[in-house]
């Protein structure tokens, strides 16, 4: 949706936006929904923000939960960001796509929340191996007793691991997206996805020998 | 592509966030290598695990939002405070600002007069605030509102020896007040108020007829 005809819907159920407002590459490009979105919130638009928040509330809770294991501070990093997005959705530059922009910002604020708490997690290296149950997955446990120790492994990767497998499976952004997300090179995403994938192998495998989906 | 740059790039295959040329580059690759098909099911795996929010996992509340909306308002109504300060902040600089390019472009000389005059200023003030009797006002012979509304004006010089009542009435009579006077060559100026030409002209001449109490009367630029 262009932003004058999102600013039409607007005016149509009585919020105001600033006509005046030009986001500073927006070119003669059509706006998406999202920046559509962002468009509306930097004049001040609270529907905009109501409906930007139902989109990715969620997302950034997820990513920030699986990431810190605690539910208040989870939610705090969400609101932190969503208020970030409402101080700063008048500098977004269309330099990435919304997505990035906002998980990037979650990221950031996830790291900082993990840096201020004492969490149980091992560096990759230094992780135990997978619980030995998955050896004996393929024959005895059922396919959601896998997937819960999947889970358990998941919560025991470093938080650089974590958000590599968060923000490729749960947000489904591209390697180049993740890479722009965390700062990092593309090869270091891939290394990284595979390191992961190697402490998770032998669950993996069995939850694939079972059909993947419970 | 190589059988390596695919099996890198199968997480993302597993995800669906590969561009199409990609995924197909991909995909021929898979149809030629069972164990590349075999990584392929481990990644969907994982995957389809993390996709889903686990029965162990907190659900999001949406009510969240009504906090987000509390913390956006206290950062306006912050906002709005900071902008107001600025803002005063910013009127008085400016002001200060002006001043001082214009003292610094002032001759010094003049700069050293306007110093003594406004020295002689601060010291009379201090007289008067000291000394001055409480509440005394300024009255002018025609009233205590010599300048409320401007009207038409006269300059007027009077006789050094009319009286004051003479004067007044004189005053009374044009329906005229004295609005500021008297100038170093003792005249004053009188408002008319709103009057037209002929009744302008009418007082005046009015006021030269009384030649015993006016000396002199003109209309003020």
């Amino acid at each position: 949706m262009e932003l004058e005809s999102y600013a039409a819907t607007l005016d149509g159920i009585g919020v105001g936006m600033d006509r005046s407002l030009s986001l500073p590459s927006a070119g003669s490009e059509p706006l998406g929904r999202d920046e559509a979105w962002l468009a509306a919130i930097a004049t001040g638009s609270r529907r905009a923000f109501d409906e930007l928040y139902r989109e990715y509330g969620p997302r950034i809770f997820r990513f920030a939960y699986r990431l810190i294991h605690d539910r208040t501070k989870a939610e705090e990093v969400t609101n932190d960001v969503m208020l970030e997005i409402w101080k700063h959705a008048r500098h977004f530059e269309r330099r990435s796509s919304v997505s990035t922009w906002i998980l990037g910002i979650a990221r950031h604020r996830t790291l900082n929340a993990v840096r201020n708490k004492t969490l149980h997690i091992a560096p990759i290296e230094a992780a135990d191996e997978v619980p030995d149950e998955a050896d004996t997955a393929e024959t005895e446990l059922d396919h959601t007793t896998i997937a819960r120790a999947l889970r358990a492994a998941l919560d025991k990767l470093s938080p650089e691991h974590r958000e590599v497998i968060e923000l490729t499976f749960f947000n489904d952004l591209s390697h180049k997206e993740v890479a722009a997300i965390t700062n990092c090179p593309e090869n270091t995403v891939k290394t990284r996805m595979f390191y992961a994938k190697k402490r998770l192998e032998p669950l993996l495998a069995a939850l694939a020998a079972k059909g993947a989906v419970a | 592509m190589k059988p390596e740059e695919a099996r890198e790039l199968l997480p993302w295959y597993a995800a669906g966030a590969l561009e199409p040329a990609q995924a197909r580059a991909v995909e021929a690759l898979l149809r030629q290598s069972p164990q590349l098909d075999q990584e392929l099911a481990e990644w969907r795996a994982l995957s389809s695990t993390v996709a889903k929010v686990g029965d162990d996992e907190p659900a999001f509340r949406p009510e969240l939002v009504d906090d987000a909306h509390r913390r956006i308002d206290a950062y306006e109504q912050e906002r709005r405070r900071e902008r107001n300060a600025s803002g005063r902040e910013s009127s008085a600089t400016s002001l200060l600002s002006s001043f001082l390019g214009l003292w610094n472009a002032t001759p010094f000389g003049v700069r050293l007069a306007m110093a003594a005059q406004l020295a002689a200023l601060a010291v009379l003030a201090g007289v008067l605030a000291t000394r001055g009797p409480s509440g005394a006002t300024f009255e002018t012979a025609s009233g205590t509102n010599p300048a409320a509304e401007a009207g038409r004006r006269i300059t007027v010089m009077f006789q050094p020896d009319s009286s004051a009542s003479e004067i007044q009435a004189l005053l009374a009579a044009a329906g005229a007040q004295v609005v500021a006077g008297p100038s170093g060559q003792d005249s004053y100026v009188i408002d008319l108020g709103e009057v037209d030409d002929r009744q302008l002209a009418q007082t005046l001449e009015q006021l030269r007829a009384n030649a015993a109490v006016v000396r002199f009367a003109t209309p003020a630029e």
